[in-house]
């Protein structure tokens, strides 16, 4: 729940936790259309989250679909606790530690994967996707994943420290660490 | 550049989703099956069998009908009228009569267990007493055994059939309960309150494994703040629970005689009026904050974030104390870390722009900053070498 300060605010307040909650709610009570509200709303930070964790295109995708699934088996045991997007992330992040265990994935990916990643047609944006692709390669994992979810998941960085399960400071120094890196290395490269 | 490498990274990251939303509807389509399946076959094995309880039932209805004079008068005895919950950090349940008789008394949690063990090895029982002296008896152990030392709150909570029978009922345990506090030389707060049942906390209460009391109470502290969960609230104390309750004892509805403290927690609405002051920021100023409550170590704490232009602000506040116990700030590019600018309840908190300019003293603090430095560098020449 937000709080504005300047009243003249509060007519233009954007609460996006409060419809989540209901969404999930309405997908306990068996409603596939709330199912697909959701999924629009949150898409962005699920794939954007496990492919962070993943660094792989295919496996993200898996993820993303199977964190809705799960939603869908569990929204009934979802407890109201105004938290309801680190409650999904907390989901993806479950499903994509698993693919990783399975895998048996190391910290970085190799030359050649990241250019099967990087000539996907499918950006708009050639600026947007060099940044994509930059944080992916210069960063470490938990940098990677502090930088995306903090860029599409609407968390702070109190809540992203309790998702990653690390101390604040931490995840505030990797954050700034990262952002330096992504700077300079962006800088040097344009 | 923050917004705008952020912001390219949700893009790019956007553009990229794929579309799985209809094979996501389809798995979807194809639980909701398995699972009508199941019920439906379920359903089935269930149907044929009503016939013989039915006749059963009718027999059994007869046979009672003739003993049903007989057993009145005992039933009368032994039926349970009212429940109460006693809170202390011990925690009981008893059942009582509609003649206020104590039928049986259950501890709640360990102490309540401890508590029980020293009244049964003192030779005292509490069942057959009355109400208001089995509570008293609780209380004397209780001061006994030391659980009222220090801060002494007890919460008095009552469901009874009747409701003015109730209110009558809890009036009496309060009074009851103070006078027993009062003979052991023990001054604090005896809340008491009625009728909760229908707020459906029992669930709740099995979940947190606390009393339906102490659920009833922390669910009449939410609706007055809902910034505040109950996971987070279970886990307190009663006497913190009480100071939290002390900012709305006239709004909600719970009795209350004599007191527990000479202070009261700090609401989660205090507290972002300590972090706005503190960062120097005014009602008519654009500010957006959010407030969650957490507890760190056992106490209560809440996590505030404040957003004007070009500046975030983020910190915790302890409710006991008002004390702001770390504060980030995070400016445009860059994100500055001061040590915690704790402030006691009692003094003004101190204005941001001290806060930047003059940071507070920490022993050793430039060697501090000095290492962080040399080791981001170190860091980020590793980095572009390896590159």
């Amino acid at each position: 729940m937000r709080r504005y300060l300047n009243k003249q605010m509060e007519q233009n307040i954007d609460i996006s936790d409060c419809p989540l909650e209901t969404l999930i709610a309405e997908i306990a009570a068996g409603s596939r259309a709330s199912v697909s509200s959701l999924y629009e709303k949150t898409k962005t930070a699920v794939y954007g989250f496990a492919l962070s964790i993943l660094k792989n295109e295919s496996d993200a995708e898996d993820v993303l679909q199977d964190t809705y699934i799960k939603i869908w088996s569990s929204a009934g045991s979802y407890n109201s606790m105004g938290k309801p997007m680190a409650w999904i992330l907390t989901i993806t992040k479950n499903l994509s530690l698993s693919i990783l265990r399975e895998k048996s994935k190391t910290a970085d990916i190799s030359e050649e994967s990241w250019l099967l990643f990087s000539t996907d047609g499918s950006f708009c944006e050639t600026e947007d996707r060099i940044v994509l692709e930059t944080a992916m390669r210069i960063l470490s994992d938990e940098e990677r994943q502090i930088i995306i979810l903090h860029a599409v998941s609407g968390l702070k960085h109190i809540e992203i420290a309790k998702l990653l399960s690390l101390p604040l400071p931490t995840v505030l120094s990797k954050y700034s660490r990262a952002r330096k890196k992504l700077q300079n290395t962006l800088k040097e490269g344009i | 550049m923050k917004a705008d490498i952020e912001e390219r990274l949700a893009n790019a990251i956007s553009n990229k989703v794929p579309d799985v939303l209809d094979g996501i509807l389809s798995k979807c389509e194809e639980q909701n099956k398995n699972f009508t399946e199941i019920s439906m076959h379920s359903k089935k094995s269930g149907s044929r069998k009503r016939l013989n309880p039915i006749l059963t039932a009718a027999a059994v209805i007869t046979l009672l009908a003739g003993a049903y004079f007989a057993v009145g008068q005992y039933r009368a005895a032994h039926t349970e009228e009212s429940v109460v919950y006693l809170d202390v950090n011990p925690s009981f349940e008893l059942k009582a009569n509609k003649n206020e008789t104590v039928l049986s008394v259950k501890a709640l949690n360990e102490d309540g267990e401890f508590v029980l063990s020293e009244i049964e090895r003192e030779g005292k029982t509490l069942k057959g007493k009355a109400l208001d002296k089995a509570a008293a008896e609780i209380v004397y152990t209780i001061a006994d055994a030391g659980y009222l030392s220090g801060s002494n709150a007890v919460l008095v909570s009552v469901d009874s059939h009747d409701e003015e029978k109730g209110e009558e009922i809890k009036t009496e345990l309060v009074s009851a309960i103070k006078s027993a506090m009062s003979e052991k030389g023990i001054d604090g707060a005896v809340m008491g309150q009625n009728g909760f049942s229908a707020s459906g906390v029992s669930d709740l209460a099995e979940k947190y494994k606390i009393s339906e009391g102490k659920a009833a109470l922390i669910e009449k502290i939410i609706e007055k703040d809902p910034e505040l969960t109950f996971d987070v609230l279970a886990k307190l104390k009663l006497s913190d629970l009480y100071r939290l309750a002390e900012n709305w004892l006239g709004e909600i509805d719970i009795s209350r005689v004599g007191t527990a403290a000479d202070y009261k927690f700090v609401t989660p609405d205090s507290a972002v009026e300590r972090a706005c002051s503190h960062a120097d920021i005014e009602a008519g100023d654009n500010a957006e904050c959010s407030v969650s409550a957490d507890l760190a170590e056992g106490k209560l704490v809440y996590h505030i974030s404040i957003k004007t232009e070009g500046i975030e602000y983020e910190c915790q506040i302890d409710a006991e104390t008002g004390a702001i116990l770390n504060w980030v700030s995070n400016m445009v590019g860059d994100i500055v870390q001061d040590s915690g600018t704790g402030t006691g309840k009692d003094s003004a908190p101190k204005k941001s722009n001290e806060n930047q300019t003059n940071p507070p003293e920490i022993p050793g603090g430039e060697i501090i900053n000095g290492i962080f430095d040399f080791m981001t560098k170190a860091a980020d020449e590793i980095i572009k070498n390896a590159g």
